[in-house]
């Protein structure tokens, strides 16, 4: 094994990094400057990692596979793109009502954006490692940005001392990994010592569960959307959740298909699956029942996107299969838009009084009646979050549902659907307030276009996928579902 | 005493009112056109069987919308575009005052098409999708009149059942798509026994049957549809008696000939719809509001369509068919003069309504019509409705113990509806009129629309006209999955069933005679409101469920650490499957290493339980740093002078900078957080200390196994080893993985140090905390102090640029002389104060180091692109000038790239210092390049 080479293709494989985390730089830089340049930097950095991303080739493979770059990550990165989109949409308003635009936070929000960057384009346990740190640490400081609010400088506190635990967990399940097989690559990962093997992917699964907000490494997570500014609970509700699902489908994907071969296993199927399924089950039963008599409704969607992991993890148990990289695509590319939408709401309603965001539910009533446009729109992402046809949310749990009994796991789908039905209650909940007679106290309503704009975007994207999903934009590929099996044909 | 949605939409009427009789006929037309198409087709569908049409929609997801009209179907679109028709038209009138009736009229639209799509789906996802979109239309109408406490409530409740039930109606398809392998209706019921024969059949009879039984408002799901009576009365008269509430209905039909015939079938069905047909004629008795009493005895008729689908006889499917038309014609006619006699008189109580008869004729004659339908005398449809019934009761295969029971059941429920619309009919239009009571016909589109169904009750069963029976015909072997007869005679002969029939006629006469008493008599035994304590009860729980698993979410940082480490350790015990650890042979030898070592690891571990138990925080965080130290040591006799290095200047940094942190920490907060700390009960402590030690027992135990079974001793060391002088020109194996080989990496990883110190800064800068300013940074006054400040900047720095040039060869790197150089400046913060260590040093300036740093981590790294074509293989400059050098110092990319590392983490490290030490806060951050 030589230095691998660095030719064009590495160069345009790894454009989209550099453009995000390069930009990154000059964001902050330019904002420091001029602060109000600090958007457009950031703006005009996303566009052109759109175009790094058009042009990028789709099968690298280089240093050990510290890079790879094939249709899988091309997807999770234009899903990633879009996430930031809608943060950046969201942020702005938020940050002026404040009176907290400063020169870092867009900087700080593109770099934790290239680590997940870096995250979903490689197979190799150090860069993960890396990438994990790369968009957390902006994280951590992005979740105490609203420095007034004591509650924002704790959810900074604990997503800090806990993020740092899990990252320590995953650090010791790499070195059993690294001991049992011998490399860090996943994809070159085969044989070694079982026991040491299983105790490893344990371990680093861990670190992928606490990211994912998985039950019981959840806790974090209530505390921490409540505390943190509602354009970055959205991000991490979304991109980090994306980001952490396209790493575990990866990872699980190389895990199981070793396993097909006995001799080159590394991982302990019969131990792995049983700890998915509760993980899964508990995942979204906590996560469904805790949403329940939550007054707050920022809680209740950091609850809810428990749930929704819940769901997600039906799609990571191979049964009788395999994994089921499609199905979590696809709700992932659902979920992006209704939680996106959801937020977007919750950002032009979380006006704060004394320095906290009052966010119960109680005073959004009556407003309906005076935001047309707004109650219909989230009545909208609520039913979709909900999983009634024909919205975006109905689609991503049909397929994962689908898919899930034709590997045999009827079970749990049982299991899910339940969840499903009590899912109901606190999203309709919201939308019962919302067309109740006014209150004496109404929630200020922000009409800002930032926040109009990711409520158009999110409502084109749940109606669209509801309705026309085959209307896809690309050429050569005739539908959502045809780039989501493309993209994950690219796993083993 | 439900509220009346009317009342709300008068109050908010405006003085010019709405065009909505207008819109009653626009709103008309598609119903009436699909009515008539369908009108059209129907000699096809009886010819034909099934007619079949498929238009792509969502291929990828294999979703067609693809339309089977069969006899079933038939049936109820006729039956959901007739009564659409008129309810628009009625609606019309109905809401002439209500400015905002738009929406009253959307709603019941997307009601039609969700409606009429769902009884023509030929594929279960889109039936389900109309499924659902009949769950919403209902639940928008019940909640009409937002506004109105209990129209919210009621639309909830109603929402949460259906749609709940819709939900299992989903899982219900996917396992019987799972079962046959294909979603398309015409293929599934070609399927034969193939679902019967399934394992999964159980499953999917009950979901199947939970979706049906929660639309059909079936015991105990029924508590919904009393409620929903809050919706304006069109809305009731189209949805939740002639149509929507027989999706489920619909659905059981549709499915019994794959479905059906089975024992648990049977009694799944018979049972609820024999318990329901009593439990709904049985309260329908004691409801004194018009709307509710219809809606009891919704319930019961709908038990009897789902009990008699559970017998699965053709005979049973010819009642099934015929009371669809039957109830569905005299029941809308009923709710609408119940509609009409609230509009007019502004109430529905039957206590404020009598002797309208006079008054409203037309009216009256409408709900007579009806009435006797409803009763089941002759000479109307419902009489035929009800002789068939009661001629199913005789079932031929059945143990004469349960015919027995089916028997009686249906004459007792017969007696009791017969009250029932008695008491409707009577109550309102018979006796004394009311004082106060002024009514009078409605508007001519409302009565007729009333009219027309009471008519047809009547006409259908005088006219025997030969196109309903053989579509019913159709529609009962479409159910049966063989041929029905069907005849509409009125009069079939004397036998069992006419027996039946006049004894049931006669309890209910008697029923109705003694109404007011029975009525009095069923107050002291209030059935009615248990199912409904148990649905508040059962909200209840789960609210209560839900608080219990949030109650872990307290908000304290040690529980969720702890629950996370047990998590890791259940984990473990219960999925890895622990081997006993295989002990490696003790081939260790007992020198004087092995000596050091563990007198090194007793200090470490001495030295972590330290930090527990002292109780001062200097000291914890001193013996924090003993134990770093020491693991340094560990390193070192490995021997891994590298890493050890490292490990030994970061461990230095950090207590550095936890310290210098600590001291800008305001005394009263230290205070506070010690007394949290140790007056804290025992018992948390102990209980952390056992989860601690039983990680770490399990960590080492992990450690242990590995070090034990490691497979191969190691190949990596080696591969490095044969390498490092070969391909990357160096002697020091781990500079050359960290510059050459993972060069990548420790990019990202001088990306992700420059963060951290970017990160600190942005947190810190602004903290939260008002620091005592000036007089804590004076620092120390100690000469000797100061004159060893002087000299160990200048130290550090040379040992840093050895650390640099001879990185390659030597152990130690960029990053070890950058954490050096960052403790020279620290030191300089401690002793001189920040005031004045910022303007004697002022060129540690931690932005532009850290980005000069990434960025000559970018420039060397294309500069070996370009002049070797290829990332990260070194350039010696050194060597291509031949300047004169000495050894082991190469002028290389490598060295750019060690630079670059110590600039980065120079910069990164001063961040945190800068923001740490000093003590006040805005100034130092104007300075740091902010922009405001």
């Amino acid at each position: 094994m030589s230095p691998p080479l660095f030719g064009p293709d590495i160069l345009r494989a790894l454009l989209p990094f550099i453009v995000v985390a390069v930009g990154a730089t000059l964001t902050t830089l330019l904002g420091a400057w001029r602060t109000r340049l600090g958007l457009a930097a950031a703006v005009a950095v996303l566009a052109v990692a759109v175009l790094a991303l058009r042009g990028a080739p789709e099968s690298v493979r280089a240093w050990e596979g510290a890079l790879v770059l094939d249709r899988f990550s091309l997807v999770f990165m234009a899903l990633l793109l879009g996430a930031a989109f809608f943060t950046l949409f969201l942020s702005e308003p938020v940050l002026r009502r404040e009176g907290r635009v400063r020169a870092e936070y867009y900087g700080l929000l593109l770099f934790s954006l290239s680590g997940m960057f870096l995250l979903v384009s490689t197979t190799n346990l150090l860069m993960i490692f890396l990438a994990l740190e790369l968009l957390s640490i902006p994280l951590y400081v992005l979740c105490g940005y609203a420095r007034e609010d004591d509650r924002s400088i704790e959810a900074a506190m604990k997503y800090f001392v806990l993020g740092s635990f899990s990252s320590a967990i995953f650090l010791f399940g790499a070195a059993l990994l690294f001991g049992a097989t011998g490399t860090i690559d996943l994809a070159a990962m085969h044989g070694g010592d079982r026991l040491l093997g299983a105790a490893g992917v344990l371990l680093l699964l861990v670190g992928f569960f606490f990211k994912a907000a998985a039950v019981p490494f959840h806790m974090w997570a209530p505390d921490v959307y409540d505390g943190a500014p509602t354009p970055i609970a959205s991000f991490m509700a979304t991109a980090v959740k994306i980001a952490t699902f396209g790493l575990l489908l990866r990872v699980l994907s190389f895990a199981f298909a070793a396993e097909a071969h006995p001799a080159a296993a590394f991982l302990d199927r019969e131990a792995a699956e049983p700890a998915l399924r509760w993980i899964a089950i508990l995942t979204m039963s906590v996560g469904n029942l805790s949403a329940l008599t939550q007054n707050n409704v920022k809680r209740m969607l950091a609850y809810s996107s428990i749930a929704h992991a819940g769901y997600l993890f039906l799609g990571l148990i191979p049964g009788s299969g395999a994994v089921d990289g499609a199905g979590v695509t696809y709700y992932l590319v659902a979920y992006l838009f209704m939680t996106s939408g959801a937020f977007a709401v919750i950002a032009a309603l979380s006006a704060r009084e004394g320095g906290r965001e009052v966010l119960t539910v109680d005073r959004f009533a009556g407003v309906g009646y005076r935001r047309p446009f707004l109650g219909l729109a989230m009545t909208i992402f609520l039913v979709s979050l909900a999983g009634i046809p024909p919205t975006a949310g109905f689609f991503g749990k049909y397929l994962l549902f689908r898919g899930a009994i034709d590997r045999g796991l009827t079970g749990l789908v049982v299991i899910a659907v339940l969840n499903s039905a009590l899912s109901l209650y606190y999203y309709l909940r919201v939308v019962v307030f919302f067309y109740m007679k006014e209150t004496d106290r109404p929630a200020a309503i922000d009409d800002a276009l930032g926040f109009r704009l990711a409520m158009i975007a999110a409502l084109a994207g749940v109606l669209w996928i509801g309705f026309m999903p085959d209307l896809f934009g690309l050429p050569g590929i005739p539908s959502l579902l045809g780039w989501v099996q493309a993209s994950v044909s690219s796993l083993p | 005493m439900v509220g009346n949605p009317r009342t709300a939409l008068r109050s908010s009427g405006s003085p010019q009112g709405f065009p909505s009789a207008v819109f009653g006929f626009a709103f008309a037309l598609p119903p009436a056109a699909a009515f008539l198409a369908l009108l059209a087709l129907a000699p096809r569908v009886l010819d034909e069987g099934a007619l079949v049409r498929s238009i792509p929609w969502i291929p990828s997801l294999g979703l067609a919308f693809s339309i089977r009209l069969d006899g079933l179907s038939a049936l109820f679109a006729l039956l959901v575009s007739g009564i659409g028709a008129l309810i628009m038209i009625y609606a019309g009138s109905y809401a002439k005052r209500d400015p905002g009736a738009w929406r009253l009229f959307l709603y019941l639209q997307i009601f039609f098409v969700s409606m009429i799509g769902l009884v023509v789906a030929g594929n279960l996802f889109l039936l389900f999708i109309f499924w659902e979109g009949t769950s919403v239309a209902s639940y928008l109408l019940i909640g009409y009149a937002a506004k109105n406490e209990k129209a919210r409530s009621a639309a909830f409740k109603s929402l949460l059942v259906t749609g709940g039930g819709g939900i299992a109606l989903l899982a219900a398809f996917l396992l019987i798509e799972s079962a046959t392998g294909s979603a398309d209706l015409a293929e599934i019921l070609a399927s034969g026994n193939r679902l019967r024969e399934s394992s999964l059949y159980i499953p999917i009879l009950i979901l199947a049957a939970l979706a049906a039984f929660t639309k059909s408002a079936q015991f105990p799901f029924h508590i919904w549809l009393p409620d929903g009576m809050t919706a304006p009365t069109p809305a009731s008269a189209y949805l939740h008696s002639a149509t929507m509430v027989k999706a489920g209905i619909y659905l059981l039909a549709r499915l019994n000939p794959v479905l059906g015939l089975t024992e648990s079938w049977f009694w799944v069905l018979t049972a609820t719809g024999t318990l329901t047909m009593l439990f709904g004629a049985y309260l329908g008795l004691s409801q004194r509001d018009l709307k509710r009493l219809l809606a009891y005895s919704t319930i019961s008729q709908l038990g009897v369509l789902t009990m008699l689908i559970g017998q699965d006889t053709a005979i049973a499917f010819k009642a099934v068919v015929i009371a669809v038309l039957a109830h569905s014609l005299y029941k809308s006619a009923l709710f609408m003069t119940a509609g009409i006699v609230d509009h007019e008189t502004g109430t529905r109580d039957l206590d404020r309504l009598g002797g309208l008869r006079r008054a409203m004729p037309g009216t009256a004659a409408a709900a007579v019509l009806g009435g006797l339908s409803m009763a089941g005398l002759p000479p109307m449809f419902g009489f035929l409705a009800k002789e068939t019934l009661i001629s199913t009761a005789t079932h031929p295969t059945l143990p004469p113990f349960i015919n027995l029971i089916l028997a009686g059941t249906i004459v007792a429920a017969g007696a009791l509806i017969l009250a029932q619309a008695g008491v409707l009919v009577l109550g309102t239009f018979a006796g004394p009129r009311r004082e106060g009571l002024e009514a009078r016909d409605p508007p001519a589109p409302m009565l007729v629309a009333a009219l027309v169904p009471a008519a047809a009750s009547l006409l259908f069963a005088l006219v025997p006209l030969p196109g309903i029976a053989s579509l019913l015909a159709a529609a009962a072997g479409a159910a049966f999955g063989s041929p029905v007869k069907v005849s509409l005679a009125l009069w079939s002969g004397v036998g069992i069933p006419l027996a039946l029939s006049v004894v049931a006629v006669s309890l209910g006469l008697v029923l109705l005679r003694f109404e007011s008493r029975v009525r009095n008599a069923q107050k002291q035994l209030e059935v009615g409101r248990i199912i409904d304590r148990l649905y508040d009860g059962l909200l209840a729980g789960v609210d209560a469920l839900s608080r219990r698993a949030v109650r872990l979410q307290h908000g304290r940082l040690r529980l969720y650490l702890s629950v996370m480490f047990l998590a890791v350790v259940i984990l473990f015990v219960l999925f890895g499957r622990p081997v006993p650890p295989r002990l490696a042979p003790a081939s260790v030898p007992l020198d004087l290493w092995a000596a050091l070592r563990v007198f090194a690891l007793a200090i470490v571990v001495a030295s972590s339980a330290a930090t527990i138990v002292l109780r001062r925080d200097l000291h914890a965080i001193l013996a924090l740093g003993a134990s770093g130290l020491n693991v340094a040591v560990l390193f070192l006799l490995e021997p891994a002078p590298d890493v050890a290095l490292a490990m030994i200047v970061v461990d230095i940094l950090t207590v550095v900078i936890l310290v210098l942190a600590l001291t800008k920490l305001p005394a009263a907060i230290r205070a506070r957080a010690d007394a949290l700390d140790f007056r804290e009960s025992k018992r948390q402590k102990i209980l952390d200390a056992i989860l601690a030690s039983g990680v770490g027992a399990a960590a080492a135990l992990v450690a242990w196994t590995a070090l034990a079974t490691r497979p191969r001793p190691s190949e990596v060391s080696q591969f490095y080893a044969e390498r490092s002088k070969a391909l990357a020109g160096a002697r020091d194996i781990v500079g050359a993985i960290v510059i050459d080989f993972r060069g990548f990496d420790t990019l990202i990883e001088i990306a992700v140090f420059s963060l951290a110190g970017i990160g600190a800064f942005s947190l810190l800068c602004r903290g939260a905390l008002k620091r005592d300013a000036r007089a804590a940074d004076r620092g120390s006054r100690s000469p000797l102090l100061r004159s060893f400040a002087f000299v160990i900047l200048p130290l550090c720095m040379v040992l840093a640029a050895v650390f640099v040039m001879y990185g390659h060869d030597r152990p130690g790197d960029g990053f070890v002389g950058g954490v050096i150089v960052a403790l020279a400046v620290v030191f300089w913060y401690a002793v001189f104060g920040a005031e004045r260590s910022r303007r004697t040093l002022r060129w540690v300036r931690p932005l532009p180091l850290a980005v000069s740093g990434l960025a000559l981590a970018l420039v060397q790294a294309s500069i070996s692109y370009f002049v070797n074509g290829s990332f990260y293989t070194p350039v010696d400059f050194g060597r291509r000038l031949g300047l004169p050098l000495p050894d082991g110092f190469a002028l290389s990319t490598s060295f750019l790239m060690e630079v670059a590392i110590f600039l980065a983490v120079l910069g990164g490290a001063s961040l945190v210092i800068d923001s740490t030490g000093h003590p006040d806060d805005s100034e130092s951050c104007e300075s740091s390049g902010e922009g405001r």
